[in-house]
């Protein structure tokens, strides 16, 4: 988490982060909808750029309802260096718990509403790193111990 | 304000959450008086937590000794249940009983193991169904309780049942 959303339960702090991989995810996801070598990831990274954009409009509503400044798009993300299936997939799978990361940020907000959006992003980015071949981790969203 | 660093790994988390459930209790004594017996909020959801995840892991060990399911992801999942119920436990207030006395005048909780509604091993759809219920749950929990270290815990466990439930879909 950057510097300036040190604090665990400032609203506009943890809504940030959560853009910030949210505005990730969109770029990789659209890489992956371009780029990838089959069929079946590209149509998996369009349609999954997709629901990240829909959460990425929820935040920033959230973040301007709290009287927030949504942060600024980067002009580039990283992406892979490789193209091949277990690249992408390796790749997405970062990306996603990138995403759980900052939900977990989310569900330790004072804003109880935003606890509800970040418990449910938490466990739609688990799934989604689960489809793309991620391990499941018995507490989700945490760094190993 | 509780401040904190970059990342967080499980152990600081817990660190903190056995903090917090230990301040709430003391601060809380004697101003809530809808739960029993001094119990604060916090800990009457992570004593609901905990006989959830006793009577599930009671499910899933039925389950396999029944052994009609897959028996190495259900003892995989069971495996992350435990990891829960341990961490739910170290949550609970400093010198809190994992089970406490039952209140007077109430029969308290039937233990798992005695329960005849957990007597039969549930089938991996019905254990999926108990998946997808208790993750349905945790957004809920998560925001009843005051302790934000604790509403990240439930959040977590939430994220690794709805994991539950595509993996046993998956079979």
């Amino acid at each position: 988490m950057s510097e300036e959303s040190e604090t665990a339960g400032d609203a506009v702090s943890v809504l940030a982060e959560a853009l910030r991989a949210e505005y990730a995810a969109v770029y990789a996801y659209e890489f992956v909808g371009g780029s990838a070598g089959d069929e079946d990831r590209r149509s998996r990274g369009l349609a999954l750029a997709g629901e990240h954009k829909s959460t990425r409009a929820e935040l920033r509503e959230a973040m301007l309802d709290r009287d927030g400044s949504p942060p600024a798009v980067r002009p580039t993300y990283p992406l892979p260096s490789d193209k091949d299936g277990r690249s992408i997939d390796d790749f997405v799978v970062g990306v996603e718990n990138t995403c759980a990361r900052a939900a977990l940020w989310l569900t330790a907000a004072d804003d109880t509403d935003l606890r509800t959006t970040g418990t449910r992003l938490l466990q739609e980015a688990t799934v989604r790193a689960l489809e793309w071949g991620g391990e499941l981790d018995s507490l989700p969203g945490f760094e190993g111990s | 304000m509780v401040r904190v660093a970059a990342g967080v790994s499980r152990r600081a988390l817990l660190g903190m959450v056995v903090a917090g459930a230990s301040a709430a209790a003391v601060t809380g004594c004697g101003t809530v008086d809808w739960y029993p017996s001094g119990t604060t909020p916090d800990e009457h959801v992570l004593r609901s937590l905990l006989r959830e995840k006793e009577r599930l892991l009671v499910r899933y060990e039925k389950a396999l000794a029944d052994g009609s399911g897959p028996s190495d992801l259900l003892d995989r999942l069971s495996e992350d249940h435990r990891a829960h119920l341990d961490a739910l436990t170290d949550a609970l207030p400093e010198g809190a009983e994992p089970t406490p006395p039952a209140e007077e005048g109430s029969p308290g909780p039937v233990p798992p193991e005695e329960d005849p509604d957990l007597a039969e091993a549930p089938s991996t759809a019905a254990l999926r169904a108990m998946e997808a219920a208790a993750a349905g749950a945790r957004p809920d929990q998560a925001a009843a309780v005051t302790d934000r270290g604790l509403a990240q815990l439930i959040g977590s466990i939430g994220a690794c049942e709805a994991g539950h439930t595509y993996l046993l879909d998956e079979v």
